[in-house]
């Protein structure tokens, strides 16, 4: 795929995300290899996102990284209008969706829908959001710039 | 011996202005509505040894204290939170003078937009870390848009439709319509134009966020028997709870353990046992609403409504004064009156329980203050009139 969903590099001055994060700089690193993982606690096998350095269940401070989806299910959505940023002010509002992987033990994951059910582009109430909560998507990758990768997902 | 309550003895603000219209600085708002509040009390500058306001105030505790000749500063403090500290702050105040910490603690928070990044725009400074470095990239950044998401659930949940929440927005703006002091009196708000507003974020619409506002309040903070002592009126902090559920780190937290609520399940519960006092109890609710949805998810927990029939309620005025069962938001509060970070809806529930309001619920005993409905961190409080 060719560009990002959200503006390139966007927005403009918006901070890229701490890829040097002792706790979760190696999740991004995964990312770049296209592997979508979790945390899963060498103890008690909860999954746990975002990388924390301890499970939050045992307090277990060791883990492995569990591949999940790449399929999984939107569990919530909303679709910002209003530019929070000077470079969102000429562009048409975006989906934001809240996703459960597969094999994530529900642990979810924020992302943007980069197809949705018509176009988001197009004016926006088109878009029935609630009735999107529920539908499977797929994870797509989506590399921005040469500095990191977003998991994205498209409607199964 | 009968346990020494905290209680509140004077309440103020600054004069409220729309964004980027006060003449002056927040610093100087925030001066204003603690000399406001005090005079309001009948205690001297002299006497303060606390304050306490919230994360992120432009004007900290130890700023303002100095500005103000704060001659000894026995009890400084910041809420780890934002709006939904309201009843925190006073908790917190509580606290240090049951305990002998300090004996004059003043809640305070002056919030000016319109000289202060705002809250709604993209602060772009540094690098996104912890938990917002998985949700900024995706453009879920401001607090509207991290909210956003969570509503949507709890409407989907509910059966509801993204419209449900405007009962909530129409109350506040009726209020306001009594309430000479609000940003919004004299600009009255129906539905049609309500359902004809732009979208900041779906499922919230612009009367749904809040008023930005330059704006101050305060309130202060005494022992009942310190009260007592000078003779001073007294609305008693019957109780409280503050905190948050599992996994709630940031406002938004797609991995919360609740997701779709308002944060009060258990924090309702605890506070009607601690207190020995139910909903039924209560004469006025003022709940932060920022941003509607959430106030619905709210009022369910905390027992007005059975889950799901808030929206129901709402349509059919139960949140209005001078008919609605659950008069809520009397002043016109976040959405109508000024969004003070939600400490003006402290000064209203005080003024409620003095018989000051503009909006007077008759014989108003008890009111539930709740901050922050949705956000990470919440808090709730009882206060009640007339018995010291």
């Amino acid at each position: 795929m060719t560009g990002t969903y959200l503006p390139h590099g966007w927005p403009d001055g918006l901070p890229d995300p701490d890829l040097d994060d002792l706790d979760a700089g190696d999740w991004w690193l995964e990312c770049a290899r296209r592997r979508l993982c979790m945390q899963r606690c060498s103890a008690c096998g909860t999954v746990r996102f975002p990388p924390r350095p301890l499970c939050h269940r045992c307090l277990g401070p060791s883990w492995w990284w569990q591949e999940v989806g790449p399929g999984g299910e939107i569990f919530s959505v909303c679709e910002p209008h209003y530019p929070a940023h000077p470079s969102l002010r000429d562009r048409p509002p975006y989906l934001v969706v809240l996703v459960t992987p597969d094999g994530s033990g529900g642990e979810r994951l924020v992302g943007n829908l980069v197809n949705g059910p018509g176009d988001p582009n197009d004016p926006a109430d088109q878009v029935d959001l609630l009735g999107l909560i529920g539908r499977r998507v797929n994870c797509q990758w989506e590399p921005v710039a040469d500095r990191y990768t977003l998991p994205q997902w498209r409607l199964a | 011996m009968a346990t020494d309550h905290a209680c509140i003895v004077g309440v103020g603000e600054s004069t409220y202005y729309r964004r980027a219209r006060s003449p002056v600085s927040a610093f100087r708002l925030a001066a204003d509505a603690v000399r406001a509040a005090l005079l309001d009390a009948g205690v001297g500058i002299e006497e303060v040894d606390g304050l306490v306001s919230y994360i992120r105030e432009r004007t900290p505790v130890e700023v303002l204290a100095a500005g103000l000749g704060v001659r000894r500063l026995r009890f400084a403090n910041s809420w780890s939170g934002g709006g939904g500290g309201i009843a925190a702050v006073a908790l917190n105040a509580g606290m240090a003078v049951t305990t002998g910490a300090a004996d004059v603690v003043v809640c305070y928070r002056a919030i000016c937009q319109g000289q202060q990044p705002r809250l709604g725009q993209v602060r772009s400074d540094g690098t996104a870390t912890g938990t917002d470095a998985f949700l900024a990239p995706f453009g879920l950044i401001t607090p509207a848009q991290r909210m956003a998401p969570k509503a949507m659930r709890y409407l989907y949940d509910n059966g509801l439709d993204l419209d449900a929440a405007a009962p909530v927005a129409l109350a506040s703006y009726w209020h306001a319509q009594h309430n000479p002091r609000a940003l919004m009196y004299g600009r009255p708000l129906d539905l049609d134009t309500y359902l004809a507003s732009r979208w900041i974020v779906k499922p919230f619409r612009l009367y749904d966020c809040a008023l930005e506002s330059d704006a101050a309040a305060a309130f202060v903070v005494v022992r009942e028997s310190w009260a007592a002592a000078r003779g001073l009126r007294s609305v008693r902090i019957v109780g409280g709870v503050q905190g948050s559920d599992a996994r709630q780190d940031v406002m938004g937290s797609p991995n919360a353990e609740r997701y779709a609520t308002a944060g009060f399940t258990e924090l309702a519960r605890e506070l009607y046992e601690k207190t020995g006092i139910g909903p039924p109890d209560l004469d006025v609710l003022q709940v932060y609403e920022t941003f509607g949805p959430m106030v619905l998810a709210a009022v369910e927990e905390l027992g007005f409504c059975a889950p799901g029939t808030a929206a129901e309620a709402g349509a059919r005025g139960d949140f209005r004064w001078p008919d609605g069962p659950l008069p809520l938001n009397t002043s016109g509060g976040n959405l109508a009156e000024a969004y003070v970070h939600g400490l003006e809806l402290v000064v209203e529930a005080v003024r409620q329980l003095r018989g000051q309001s503009h909006c007077q619920v008759d014989g108003a005993r008890r009111a539930l203050v709740a901050g922050g409905p949705g956000a990470h961190l919440v808090s709730a409080m009882i206060l009640e009139g007339g018995v010291a």
